[in-house]
């Protein structure tokens, strides 16, 4: 039996899709493992003999909050809030909470970035498949604000507006990273 | 990055142009993407600097470094493990012929660029036989380099993949594509992305062999 090419098209789509959602769940996995890093922490004898008690209270409740977190998949943003408080509340641990906000600022920055790229294939290739053999500079825009709309960050906007030209830019919100 | 988009010659667009336009901002949200995953990498060594011991510690940078160093380490290791193969070929050569095969001749730089990879070898092994409990401390930032990389390498493949998917649409779209399929699939390198193409592109399992487990140097 042979293959058309839009059973090659649709087929590699799909393969695309799977292997951006792997490398989002690789992501989450490996930022999963700041609880052991945590845990680790806390059985370091010398370390915590450092730290007051009310520090070490902060860090196995940070622990405990890590856990329901990655165990329910709720949202990035909460935790960060909630951990950005604790490490304003407690000065000492300060250097283990603030490069965890950042690890997963920036797996969901990844999340982000993987997820708006699997839908833009989709629009990519249905705006391909109406323009025949060509398409006016009008045509060109138009794609590119829809592509535009598929994003969530500033850079990613950034990166159409570099190879489109003239499409809209009312860039008002800053970059969603804290740090 | 240039904030100017590149202006088109003329009114109209062609297919192979706008194809062109769309890998180019598939090129710079791959990379952003992987840029985010190293960043994560790094924010996560950050935090393992906290608790693992120190020689530990630079033991795991410094060969965070090699390994995802500007210059790639893939790039030389192929043609180092050629110039090996060459070397053990000239050795065996020498030994068939009955000669002495300590008299074989290596230039410097092949010199060099074979003990470079010798030293980025025993720092692999280094890792991999740590003891138990310094390896348990590592395991976090272990683990976010291997997932950096794995996402590096999916994403390039992704990124050729379409790249030769492109070519083949505008060069051969009447064609039978599965032959063009099969040769498609040794883009994938480890085991579980090869059967994930095998199964969702030509509905069956990949033939035995050929694929590494996976990129990665340790399975926790």
């Amino acid at each position: 039996m042979t293959m058309a090419a839009q059973t090659l098209v649709d087929n590699f789509q799909k393969f695309t899709k799977e292997s951006l959602e792997w490398c989002a769940n690789e992501s989450e996995e490996s930022t999963a493992k700041v609880s052991q890093a945590i845990d680790t922490l806390l059985n370091d004898a010398a370390r915590v003999s450092e730290l007051s008690s009310d520090s070490i209270q902060a860090i196995s409740g940070l622990q405990s909050k890590l856990k329901v977190h990655f165990d329910s998949g709720s949202s990035i943003d909460d935790l960060v809030e909630t951990l950005s408080k604790l490490a304003n509340e407690h000065d000492e641990v300060k250097n283990v909470i603030h490069p965890i906000i950042e690890s997963l600022q920036f797996q969901d920055r990844l999340r982000q970035n993987l997820e708006n790229i699997a839908k833009m294939i989709p629009a990519w290739l249905e705006a391909r498949q109406t323009f025949g053999v060509a398409a006016s500079q009008q045509d060109l825009r138009d794609v590119g604000e829809k592509l535009l709309k598929l994003t969530t960050m500033k850079e990613e906007r950034e990166q159409i507006r570099s190879q489109i030209e003239g499409l809209s830019n009312d860039e008002a919100q800053d970059s969603v990273m804290m740090f | 990055m240039s904030s100017e988009a590149k202006k088109l010659e003329h009114d109209q667009v062609t297919l192979s142009e706008f194809d062109d336009i769309f890998f180019n901002i598939l090129s710079g949200l791959g990379k952003d993407a992987v840029d985010s995953a190293a960043q994560c990498t790094g924010a996560i060594f950050n935090l393992s600097s906290n608790y693992v011991d120190r020689p530990a510690f630079e033991a795991l940078k410094k060969f965070y470094d090699l390994y995802f160093s500007e210059e790639s380490i893939d790039a030389s290791k192929d043609t180092v493990n050629e110039e090996v193969d060459n070397l053990i070929d000239a050795i065996q050569e020498k030994l068939d012929a009955g000669e002495d095969a300590y008299e074989i001749e290596e230039d410097e730089e092949t010199k060099k660029s074979r003990l470079a990879m010798a030293g980025v070898q025993k720092q692999v092994e280094g890792l991999i036989t740590i003891n138990a409990g310094i390896k348990k401390q590592i395991i976090p930032a272990l683990s976010s380099m291997q997932f950096e990389d794995a996402v590096s390498q999916r994403m390039e493949h992704l990124l050729d993949g379409w790249k030769k998917i492109n070519e083949f649409i505008h060069n051969s779209a009447l064609l039978d594509a599965e032959p063009f399929v099969r040769e498609l699939a040794n883009i994938c390198t480890s085991v579980e992305e090869t059967e994930s193409f095998y199964q969702i592109m030509l509905d069956e399992k990949p033939p035995e062999g050929g694929q590494a487990e996976r990129s990665v140097f340790l399975e926790f």
